[in-house]
């Protein structure tokens, strides 16, 4: 089924446009250090989560049947507190300098909760972007896509740092193509799914081979 | 009652300044470096990288730094919502005091039946 190819594709678009702003890990699901995700907007691609395959008339031979999909990205950051190092390591700085240097302090949860922000502004930027809208894939497969439902969590703290994780849903309709074989009954011959046009709509007889023949 | 509370006094500094302990220093929201103890020497405490919690019967590692300090020690007792800097050693084999901040996330707490405070130390950067 094409919905399959979405997580790469989501995954290969958004590292295509990370510039160094954020790192992908695709559907790697392993647990980072603080230390080692400090200040570097992060984000992790999961797996497909949920979906809708609509009945249609279509879903005989060949499709294409329409899928919804929901495909949630998750966020993870951390950070550490930020203030005027130049006057808070300076030992010759007076006290009104270290003084307005901590009140100027801005807290890790703080800045968490504003590099989130930033992330998911990023994101959210170059999903919607029309050039992204197929996700790269052939044209058609990937259609009404959109970025929806973020929701941040709750900061806590990890060793030194604040970690602040969040998620938000890429969705999508996938056009699925299901089989076009028709399978036949063991010792029957082929069946033909060919239509054939006898009689026109006001019932008239246009087939030749059924000239004469009484029409229903 | 006075001896009773001198010998408390005299164990706690035993406990958490003793050769345990290492140097501490903490930098007021005023801008006053505090760097020695108001019974004299350098101010000293417990500086741990993670710590125990016990919730009922549940023992719990919380993996966060943490500096225990004697209140009776501290000419000025850092308070929540307070921005202070504090200096705590690199790390348990490198005595070198590094600069940090103290968590605007988790107040000092005040455990004043037991002559104590525990600060939540949270790296800086610029």
């Amino acid at each position: 089924m094409a919905f399959r190819l979405v997580p790469t594709a989501l995954a290969s678009t958004l590292t295509a446009a990370a510039a160094g702003r954020y790192t992908v890990d695709g559907s790697d699901k392993q647990s980072h250090a603080a230390e080692e995700i400090l200040n570097n907007l992060r984000h992790v691609t999961v797996l497909y989560r949920s979906g809708q395959l609509n009945r249609g008339a279509s879903a005989w031979a060949g499709g294409p049947i329409q899928h919804e999909c929901t495909f949630p990205v998750e966020l993870l950051l951390s950070a550490d507190a930020k203030a005027d190092l130049a006057v808070l390591a300076d030992p010759a700085s007076t006290a009104p300098e270290y003084a307005s240097a901590l009140a100027a302090m801005q807290p890790a949860s703080v800045r968490a909760n504003d590099l989130w922000d930033e992330l998911f502004d990023i994101l959210w930027n170059i999903l919607m972007a029309p050039a992204n809208m197929g996700l790269g894939l052939a044209d058609g497969l990937v259609a009404n896509r959109w970025v929806g439902n973020p929701q941040k969590g709750k900061p806590f703290t990890r060793g030194k740092y604040v970690i602040l994780p969040g998620t938000f849903d890429y969705t999508c309709t996938v056009q699925e193509y299901p089989p076009t074989t028709v399978p036949k009954p063991a010792g029957a011959g082929a069946i033909d799914t060919t239509i054939t046009e006898t009689a026109d709509i006001s019932g008239a007889i246009t087939d030749p081979a059924l000239q004469g023949a009484k029409a229903p | 009652m006075g001896e009773a509370l001198g010998m408390m006094e005299r164990d706690l500094g035993e406990i958490v300044e003793g050769p345990f302990s290492s140097h501490v220093q903490l930098l007021t929201p005023d801008g006053v470096w505090i760097t020695t103890s108001v019974h004299g020497g350098p101010l000293k405490g417990n500086v741990t990288d993670a710590y125990v919690v016990l919730t009922g019967t549940e023992e719990k590692i919380v993996n966060e730094p943490r500096v225990e300090l004697r209140i009776s020690s501290l000419s000025r007792v850092p308070v929540a919502d307070e921005k202070w800097s504090i200096k705590i050693r690199a790390s348990a084999v490198n005595p070198a005091l590094v600069l940090m901040v103290l968590s605007g996330d988790k107040a000092p707490e005040r455990d004043a039946s037991r002559g104590l405070v525990y600060l939540y130390p949270q790296q800086v950067s610029q």
